[in-house]
């Protein structure tokens, strides 16, 4: 297993922070070092999955009121609102995980470092396949209020969510660990509120875990299922994410159609 | 008729310069449960070895590359309201485009029981 490079790029716009899981993505060639990017958001934004059209769901005029920019992922599954998070993507080779094509075994080796992340804080969280969550898979236009089998559960609530992409070489995966719940702010976004959201998912903060940023990257580092190495983004990656923000993350032709 | 697959566990079936496009039984268990499928239009044209439509899966976006290439002359339309089609019959009522064919360019293609071959060789 070679080492992961680790690359802490700190708190971004949403525009900024998908062009740059997209570059890190394009730049991934055939024998490259796999990566674990950390991130935050700010200014607060929302994120929509790569086939979800934002008008049937969402209320466009209240996004634009409260100035809140709306970005399209590459990945699939539902809207996210992104603000007081920690934010993770990985990018590799199936062989890098030793698991197959499956996006299931991806999810069950991946999240696995998450359920680790939150055993470590003293959190007793299991993933929902283990759990009587009810219905398991599915769409839903708001991430949080459906449960996949490798969704992390905690005291019977939902955290986080995460979401895939795949090409020929590689798998893609990014996610979310909510440090304040910003589900009632989200909620109020939706056309139509999917019942119990509110009651359904929790964060770090409602289950009294008060660490700062810098000691949650040190935790997600140490729970991580290979050794990391400190890098920074090369210049080809850097070039690449300016490119992608100037063609397409800045325009409403890819994050709002 | 000739069938067609590709490493990448898309399917062809040739019938003179017509193919039927989709992906192969073993692609549909892997992706699990289909949630949408992101069709092409017809009259676009497609090249083979290059991405034509994609799929949504367990929260997973995965791209389906074109076997041959070819211009787009129907699309199975009925997987926008039922998109479990495909893991239900992914090589037959789950098709997903029907082309007329530019080249009919067999390298790199497998038999059916060269596929076969292969896939036992990816679990």
């Amino acid at each position: 297993m070679p080492d992961w490079r680790l690359i802490d790029t700190g708190f971004l716009n949403g525009y900024e922070n998908m062009a740059l899981d997209e570059a890190l993505l394009l730049n991934f060639t055939e024998g490259a070092s796999p990566v674990l990017r950390l991130y935050g958001w700010e200014p607060a934004a929302v994120s929509v999955g790569r086939f979800q059209k934002p008008i049937d769901f969402l209320n466009i005029d209240r996004c634009n009121e409260l100035s809140l920019p709306i970005v399209r992922r590459i990945t699939g599954g539902g809207m996210i609102y992104h603000h007081l998070e920690l934010t993770y993507s990985i990018i590799c080779s199936p062989e890098h995980l030793g698991t197959g094509r499956k996006p299931t075994d991806a999810y069950r080796k991946i999240c696995g470092f998450l359920l680790e992340f939150y055993r470590r804080m003293g959190l007793d969280a299991d993933f929902a396949l283990n759990l009587e969550q009810g219905k398991l898979g599915g769409r839903e236009n708001f991430c949080f209020a459906g449960n996949e089998q490798y969704d992390i559960i905690i005291g019977g609530k939902k955290i986080g969510g995460n979401a895939q992409k795949w090409l020929k070489h590689a798998v893609f995966q990014h996610g979310s660990i909510p440090v304040e719940n910003c589900i009632e702010r989200a909620s109020k976004l939706l056309l139509d509120k999917p019942e119990n959201l509110l009651e359904s998912s929790t964060s770090l903060h409602e289950l009294e875990v008060n660490e700062s940023y810098s000691e949650m990257f040190a935790i997600m580092r140490n729970s991580f299922f290979a050794k990391t190495v400190d890098s920074e983004l090369t210049v080809n990656e850097k070039n690449s994410m300016q490119e992608l923000l100037e063609t397409k993350y800045s325009k409403d032709s890819w994050n709002n159609s | 008729m000739s069938i067609f697959y590709t490493k990448e566990h898309e399917w062809i079936k040739v019938v003179g310069d017509k193919g039927t496009i989709g992906i192969s039984t073993y692609a549909a268990d892997q992706l699990g449960d289909i949630t949408f499928v992101e069709l092409p239009e017809v009259g676009d044209e497609i090249e083979k070895g290059e991405i034509f439509c994609s799929v949504e899966s367990v929260k997973a976006a995965s791209d389906i590359y074109a076997p041959m290439s070819g211009v787009i002359t129907d699309i199975n339309d009925e997987l926008e309201s039922a998109p479990e089609t495909v893991n239900d019959s992914a090589e037959d009522t789950g098709w997903i485009a029907k082309i007329t064919i530019i080249d009919i360019d067999e390298e790199e293609l497998l038999t059916t029981e060269e596929y076969d071959a292969y896939i036992e060789t990816l679990d």
